[in-house]
């Protein structure tokens, strides 16, 4: 008696897991579903700005934040300052990052929005693992760590290892950075 | 370094198809309980989940980068449709996991044989033809099964319906021409003329009128109902414009209008939709057993094996969800929706991404497909929509049906890796445009 009534209840259990694991896989699918349609409504209005020669179509940057920079200011600067290289936030985009931010770089710094990166962008748009900006022969050097919206360095997105120059626009999620080498 | 970051999904589509499967076994242990048989049988159906697994990772030998969710959710609704016909007929539930066995090897062919998606476009009319043959071979030569003449093959031997092959010839047709002709098409609309660019949409409703004349002599109103719908569909996605959508849907109308005081059949569909219980033993006899299964699942069911199938007719193929709501009620017909939507808001996700156009189509009126036959299935059985037979993709029991829906399944991976590829590589992005 007492051993059905266990069985009864063991299966009256086992067929409500049933109907909440169905749920649960319905969880995260559409979890998933709609994660890459974010990544796509978001990448599609960059194509035409990767494809354009000019890369008009990243947002300029607010000269004032740039100002402010020692670096970029020689005639406020009689001798040279020793700044470092470093990132300004030109665009936060919907990032977590403030405009006009600095960041300064050390010989290999990380980004993306895992907390284990050097640079954590909160950005819905931003992979975990998402880029990478490295020092090598005495050059910086930027890299897309197979991201799933790209990396863009001027406009134009990174396959490769490119040479970051002072003044380069580097793109990652929504937001834009401004590179500047600094007088290291 | 590329490789380590694009793995994350890789593991996550594995960890779903794994899922799928101890969800599918539990589904089939608590049948097996039910109708006092041995347990271990329900490892049986592992034979599909595991089916689905190797054929996951089959197609990541490549190494090229593809949809990671529609197979999940293929698995998953195989795996129910096996518990659900095991429940109803443990034979019948053998000889469909045959069939998607068999429907995941041709999927397979068909995503290593079809290496870029556009490859198929040139074979448009081809595909065209060959679905109008065959349904005009099995007009005049078919085999007829509840009243319709809708087999062709030889009896005992190999039998299958045409009408379902015809559904992807048609999409690849319909894909194919909008895809070559949409340019002209939209460039010879001018804008606030009614009807502008009919000149190129109207070979493409005569084909489909005549598509639905051989249905109407078929008597196979599904297939008519899916064939217009796709039609209505395409039109839009040609045009961009909701005139052309509304006037395919005036004509829809039209057509149900003039199916119903032109023939017999529609008249005495439309009769039982409207009033069930004018004949509850006879022509109503069919979709009243499916209300009152529904009706007796209620919100969670009644618990798999503890219904009564056996009372409702074609309870495997046509009348399958009812079974599924009397069993697993209310939470199990909405789940079984759930990951259709899934299915078809990925394939019109790929639609979009996809960077050529006949890609792009294609993907979209196979997703087109998948969502009319749920809703017309769907629709029927629940009685807002009159009841016609149509297959519901990947659980109703069908050999021809599980292997062409598992076809349409690798056209849209094939389409996913070709949108995926373009996008990770700007290089080919540029040069190509269609």
């Amino acid at each position: 008696m007492a051993l059905g009534m266990a069985f009864g209840i063991i299966i009256l259990v086992a067929k409500y897991l049933f109907l909440g694991l169905i749920y649960l896989f319905l969880y995260w699918a559409f979890k998933g579903l709609f994660a890459q349609m974010g990544s796509e409504a978001r990448s599609a209005p960059q194509v035409p700005a990767a494809a354009a020669p000019v890369p008009a179509a990243q947002p300029t940057l607010v000269p004032s934040p740039a100002a402010t920079l020692p670096g970029t200011v020689p005639a406020f600067a009689p001798a040279p300052v020793r700044t470092r290289a470093s990132l300004l936030v030109g665009d936060a985009g919907e990032s977590s990052l403030s405009q006009g931010e600095t960041i300064e770089l050390t010989a290999a710094v990380t980004i993306g929005r895992a907390d284990d990166n050097g640079v954590v962008v909160k950005d819905k748009f931003c992979s975990g693992h998402h880029a990478l900006i490295f020092l090598q022969g005495g050059q910086r050097l930027l890299r897309d760590r197979g991201s799933t919206n790209g990396t863009f360095h001027n406009g134009q997105r990174v396959t490769t290892d490119v040479a970051l120059r002072d003044g380069d626009r580097v793109g990652i999620g929504t937001a834009v950075f401004e590179y500047h080498a600094g007088t290291q | 370094m590329r490789r380590t970051i694009i793995s994350p999904g890789r593991r996550s589509e594995l960890s779903l198809l794994i899922f799928s499967t101890f969800v599918s076994v539990l589904g089939m242990a608590l049948v097996c309980v039910a109708m006092q048989q041995m347990p271990l049988r329900a490892l049986r159906v592992t034979a599909v989940s595991a089916g689905f697994i190797l054929t996951a990772m089959l197609l990541q030998v490549g190494g090229k980068s593809r949809d990671r969710l529609l197979l999940p959710c293929a698995s998953l609704l195989c795996g129910i449709g096996i518990v659900v016909l095991w429940r109803i007929n443990p034979d019948l539930a053998s000889r469909q996991i045959l069939w998607m066995l068999l429907g995941l090897s041709a999927m397979v062919g068909i995503y290593l044989l079809v290496d870029d998606v556009r490859d198929l476009a040139p074979y448009k009319y081809t595909a065209g033809a060959v679905a109008l043959g065959l349904l005009i071979i099995t007009m005049v030569a078919g085999r007829e099964s509840h009243g319709a003449r809708l087999w062709l093959g030889v009896d005992g031997y190999f039998m299958f319906q045409p009408v379902e092959l015809a559904k992807i010839l048609m999409a690849l047709f319909l894909a194919g021409y909008v895809a070559e002709k949409g340019d002209i098409i939209r460039a010879s609309m001018r804008p606030g003329v009614f009807l502008s660019g009919f000149k190129h949409m109207g070979p493409l409703l005569l084909v489909v009128l005549f598509f639905l004349g051989v249905f109407v002599a078929q008597r196979d109103l599904g297939a008519a109902v899916l064939f217009l719908g796709l039609f209505v569909a395409v039109s839009y996605l040609a045009t961009g414009r909701k005139t052309y959508a509304l006037l395919s849907l005036i004509l829809f109308a039209g057509g149900m209008v003039g199916a119903y005081y032109l023939f017999g059949h529609v008249r005495q569909r439309f009769d039982i939709w409207i009033n069930p219980w004018a004949d509850p033993t006879g022509n109503g006899y069919q979709i009243l057993q499916g209300l009152f299964a529904l009706g007796s699942g209620g919100l969670t069911g009644v618990g798999l094996g503890h219904g009564f199938p056996g009372t409702i007719p074609a309870a495997e193929t046509d009348m399958v969800y009812a079974v599924i709501g009397e069993e697993m009620g209310l939470a199990g017909t909405l789940a079984v929706l759930l990951l259709y939507v899934l299915v078809v808001a990925r394939s019109f996700d790929l639609g979009m991404r996809a960077r050529n156009q006949f890609a792009s189509l294609l993907a979209t009126c196979l997703g087109v497909v998948f969502a009319l036959q749920t809703l017309v299935i769907t629709g029927g059985v629940l009685r807002l929509i009159p009841l016609t037979g149509i297959t519901m993709p990947f659980i109703s029991y069908g050999g021809t049906s599980i292997v062409v829906n598992f076809i349409a399944l690798g056209l849209l991976l094939a389409v996913s890796r070709d949108a995926v590829s373009e996008e990770t590589d700007p290089k080919l992005r540029d040069g190509r445009t269609d």
